[in-house]
């Protein structure tokens, strides 16, 4: 952990220093914010003279006119325009990719399809892959030495998948929680292992903010909210749509009151987890700034004291925050199968 | 008596699983009411714009209904 908030305050250390030199103040501001975006290029570090080395990820544009677009970021880099496209710089749409017209200016109704390799879907695929890597090896591992006692990498995962078969799963679920574990169980280690990766500053595929970006928690909670619906029963519908002991009469405004309340639950979820996991990475990050905010070197041990603390209740909101995506998921879909009331 | 102890155990342990159940349950409740609110707001006021009619009809019902429902469904899940 120490070794972690070391090459944190190193990484970004580097970065601030010259941000702080050529621009003469430091906007803490929006240096935070450009690390929890998402973006076209992975950032290392900025050198002395002020050049940046970055990965260039690839970009993937689809458009009614152009057809599909395959290039590297770097044709981008600095504002540059590349086969009539360019990264916006400012106003709504800022670093998004827009088509360029023939005049110059930005055409804002035609938006190309964004389906680049940015640093999220990095940073997610990798983490994907990591998750394939211990889970293949864990059934392999089984697979030899059939069910003993748990030794390697069992020993770590074994307790935790009966974590969430046995307290996550079986107290909600009950006898039909072997259809859903699947699903809880790629969820809770998916949402673990990307918080986990986010915490981890360098090297790239680490420290991209994934659970952190409001589309990756937007296609969770919709997953969740379809494998809900579709496994609603009777029981389930019946109350939404014909509540008992509800009168005919109040049906119209109870009715699409219901509806409402079907999106909101993972809608709570969406919003749930990534603003526990983006408030963490600001915080860390602000921490980090204070020390250029205030340009001094007595700064640094106490902010590094603080980073250190925080990195700590990361770890465990990182567990947490995994806990209760499955925990609620499992509940709505409880809610769902269950027979009465 | 092993057994007695072992059924008491479990029983605290559930009781325990019971309370952060109900703090991850209850803890998206704030979130799940402005939600409501915010999406029934946002579609009153979308439609106001499609019809173009002088009195702001859909963003005041709709947003009505959206703070009635946020209410009933927190209400609705308290009971559970």
């Amino acid at each position: 952990m120490l070794l972690l908030a070391g090459t944190t305050i190193s990484v970004f250390g580097q970065e601030v220093k010259e941000k702080t030199e050529s621009e003469g103040k430091f906007d803490a501001s929006t240096f935070i914010l450009d690390h929890i975006a998402d973006s076209h290029e992975w950032h290392i570090l900025t050198k002395k003279n002020g050049d940046n080395v970055e990965i260039y990820l690839p970009v993937i544009l689809y458009s009614k006119e152009k057809g599909l677009d395959i290039f590297s970021s770097k044709k981008l880099a600095d504002g540059n325009e590349y086969k009539g496209y360019k990264i916006e710089e400012e106003g709504d749409l800022q670093g998004k990719i827009v088509s360029v017209n023939k005049e110059g200016t930005v055409d804002e109704k035609n938006l190309p399809l964004d389906l680049s390799m940015t640093k999220a879907v990095i940073g997610m695929l990798s983490a994907a892959i990591i998750g394939l890597l211990l889970f293949l090896s864990l059934s392999r591992s089984y697979r030899k030495s059939g069910i003993s006692h748990p030794k390697g990498i069992q020993s770590f995962l074994e307790p935790v998948i009966l974590f969430v078969r046995d307290d996550i799963a079986i107290p909600n679920l009950g006898h039909k929680y072997e259809k859903y574990m699947p699903y809880l169980l790629t969820a809770f280690f998916f949402i673990l292992i990307n918080n986990l990766m986010g915490l981890i500053p360098f090297p790239p595929p680490f420290g991209a903010n994934v659970t952190g970006n409001i589309a990756v928690t937007f296609v969770m909670a919709t997953c969740t909210f379809l494998i809900t619906q579709f496994s609603g029963n009777k029981t389930y519908w019946k109350h939404i749509f014909a509540a008992p002991g509800v009168p005919f009469w109040l049906l119209p405004i109870m009715i699409p009151v219901e509806i409402i309340g079907l999106f909101s639950k993972p809608f709570a979820l969406m919003i749930r987890l990534f603003a526990n996991i983006t408030a963490g990475h600001i915080i860390v990050l602000s921490l980090i700034c204070l020390i250029f905010i205030f340009n001094s070197l007595s700064i640094a041990p106490v902010s590094i004291l603080f980073v250190i603390f925080m990195d700590f209740l990361e770890l465990l909101v990182a567990f947490l925050q995994a806990y209760i995506f499955t925990l609620l998921s499992a509940l709505f879909i409880s809610m769902a199968v269950q027979e009465n009331h | 008596m092993p057994e007695q102890e072992t059924s008491k155990k479990k029983s605290q342990k559930n009781l325990q699983n019971k309370g952060i159940r109900d703090f991850a349950r209850y803890s998206g409740l704030a979130f799940q009411m402005i939600g409501i609110i915010l999406i029934t707001v946002w579609g009153g006021v979308k439609l106001d714009k499609l019809t173009g009619w002088n009195t702001p009809v859909f963003t005041i019902v709709l947003s009505l209904l959206g703070v009635f429902a946020a209410i009933y469904t927190a209400i609705k899940d308290f009971i559970k």
